[in-house]
């Protein structure tokens, strides 16, 4: 669905964020894209959804450059942004005027997530919370029913019941024929909802991974602070020591998503390599 | 499906910008209609204000009122999460130029027209009412409304482009840009036009030439008005096709 070929990127030549990246993300799978602040996260999506042009290399989405943004794929995606602008409209007034452009779009569904994440039909869009227009637009990208939806840090904002539901809805909207990418640095947001992980750091990809695949290859555990086992890495707890192992007697274990960001983003090479290995 | 123009979403687009920014056009009438009530009112009080008077009143207030609107017609690019919400919006870039376009150009003189002599009839039963036909012509193109409407073509060129360049203040921004502009032209045609002639020259662009030849002597040459009106209507077309290039390549 999305492929990216030896993208770069920069706001100045001399200095790039990306170079020579390249990405694969296909339908049926819900991806967290993970990174630090600054990592690049946003500018990435920016450059897949075109609202940003790569100084070099392509990026395509059902096989149209995303730079060209024509309408066939505007219709085919949702972006919602971290920061979301709404004009000064009722609800009923908004879907009437901007739902007709999107071909797939259920007004049905549309007010069942509404009603879902508490927010009423009758509320003016600028006169709302943030966390309470981050819920429309949540809700009005998943009644799109677009084949691509894409996320920046759509957590932000929101309180913890409603955090819970926003799991609950992704989950409930994922088909065979749908991407959906969620970028965040809150990855405890992304907990059970994700099926692939994918963390930009040092400005690449270091890791496209699905969970299943994780798991075959790492055991995440919590260890005694005295004991011996060879450990990728490790974080001190209240309750010992969370540790990520090479998963040598394929057993099951749940990924803990921090820890393994943690590791990532500390440079840990041996995990890397070992999760970048066909198999174990 | 035309990837570039297509009736049926233009329509929604037209509808969509309609219905977001209706409350704010509205308000801008109104104030427009104010200014000019307040301002033609207290120049002339209780006079009938003479039929060149109203031909300028009609030039400023429709090339200054309508080079704010334009400035402002794009606003949604310039805050990044307007323009995120603009450019995303499954719709050709060219759909979304047209929209400014028919905006500030089409729907904006003909408004204005429309005040104008809405306010100039409303001032003539209250203020002048022995003079009934103290009404100037806006399609009377002999009298030098040709060149005025040319102008605000160019003029709004100029400002759509900078409405899509800019980020922020625009008019300023857009006016500052021009000013220079029209002076770096200037310079550079007189100068031009002194190393030709080698005479002291100091007409402007498009204004012909004057030089003096013997003592107390002057040749004129004048320049043709279609020409120019020509030349300006293809450089207003020349921004236009830029400003729709630009908004096209706008990124976030």
């Amino acid at each position: 669905m999305i492929a990216i070929k030896n993208l770069d990127f920069g706001y100045s030549r001399k200095n790039l964020l990306f170079k020579n990246l390249d990405l694969n993300l296909s339908q049926g799978h819900i991806y967290g894209l993970l990174g630090k602040n600054g990592a690049g996260k946003s500018t990435l999506l920016h450059n897949i959804t075109g609202l940003a042009y790569p100084k070099g290399g392509l990026c395509l989405i059902n096989g149209l450059n995303s730079a060209d943004r024509p309408v066939a794929l505007l219709e085919a995606m949702y972006f919602i942004p971290e920061e979301v602008y709404m004009p000064s409209l009722s609800v009923v007034k908004f879907i009437a005027s901007t739902a007709c452009f999107y071909p797939r779009f259920s007004e049905t569904e549309f007010y069942n997530y509404l009603s879902e994440f508490d927010v009423p039909r009758e509320s003016v869009l600028d006169k709302l919370s943030y966390g309470q227009q981050k819920k429309v637009m949540i809700a009005f990208g998943l009644a799109t029913n677009t084949s691509l939806l894409i996320m920046d840090e759509p957590t932000n904002g929101l309180d913890i019941p409603s955090k819970m539901q926003f799991r609950k809805l992704i989950a409930s909207v994922l088909t065979e024929d749908r991407c959906i990418i969620i970028s965040t640095h809150q990855v405890r947001d992304l907990d059970s909802l994700i099926d692939t992980i994918v963390v930009l750091h040092n400005r690449e990809i270091v890791l496209n991974q699905a969970l299943d695949s994780i798991t075959e290859k790492l055991y995440f555990t919590t260890i005694a602070t005295d004991d011996m086992r060879d450990v990728l890495y490790q974080e001190e707890t209240m309750r010992g020591k969370n540790a990520i192992v090479a998963n040598t007697g394929h057993q099951y274990s749940k990924v803990d998503m921090e820890l393994l960001f943690n590791a990532i983003i500390n440079n840990k090479t041996p995990l890397i390599n070992l999760l970048n290995t066909a198999t174990i | 499906m035309n990837q570039t123009f297509s009736f049926k979403r233009f329509s929604l687009l037209f509808k969509k910008h309609t219905v977001e920014n209706f409350k704010s056009y509205l308000m801008s009438l109104i104030v427009l209609v104010s200014i000019l009530i307040i301002i033609i009112e207290v120049t002339t009080y209780k006079k009938p204000i003479p039929l060149d008077a109203q031909t300028i009143f009609f030039l400023i207030f429709l090339i200054s009122s309508g080079t704010i609107f334009t400035s402002n017609v794009f606003i949604n690019l310039s805050d990044k999460r307007r323009a995120i919400a603009t450019i995303m919006l499954p719709s050709s870039s060219f759909e979304k130029f047209m929209i400014g376009w028919i905006y500030s150009f089409i729907i904006f003189q003909a408004l204005f027209i429309g005040v104008f002599y809405g306010v100039i009839t409303l001032l003539l039963k209250i203020s002048w009412p022995a003079k009934e036909d103290a009404i100037f012509n806006a399609f009377d193109f002999n009298k030098g409304l040709t060149f005025a409407y040319v102008t605000y073509a160019v003029l709004n060129s100029i400002t759509l482009y900078g409405a899509v360049f800019f980020k922020k203040m625009h008019f300023i921004k857009t006016a500052f840009a021009l000013f220079i502009s029209v002076m770096i032209v200037w310079l550079l045609n007189l100068q031009v036009l002194r190393s030709i002639f080698k005479k002291d020259i100091s007409n402007p662009p498009f204004t012909g030439l004057n030089f003096p030849t013997y003592k107390n002597s002057y040749t004129s040459i004048d320049v043709d008005k279609t020409w120019v009106v020509a030349v300006f209507l293809l450089l207003a077309v020349i921004i236009w096709m830029s400003a729709y290039y630009r908004l096209k390549e706008k990124q976030v």
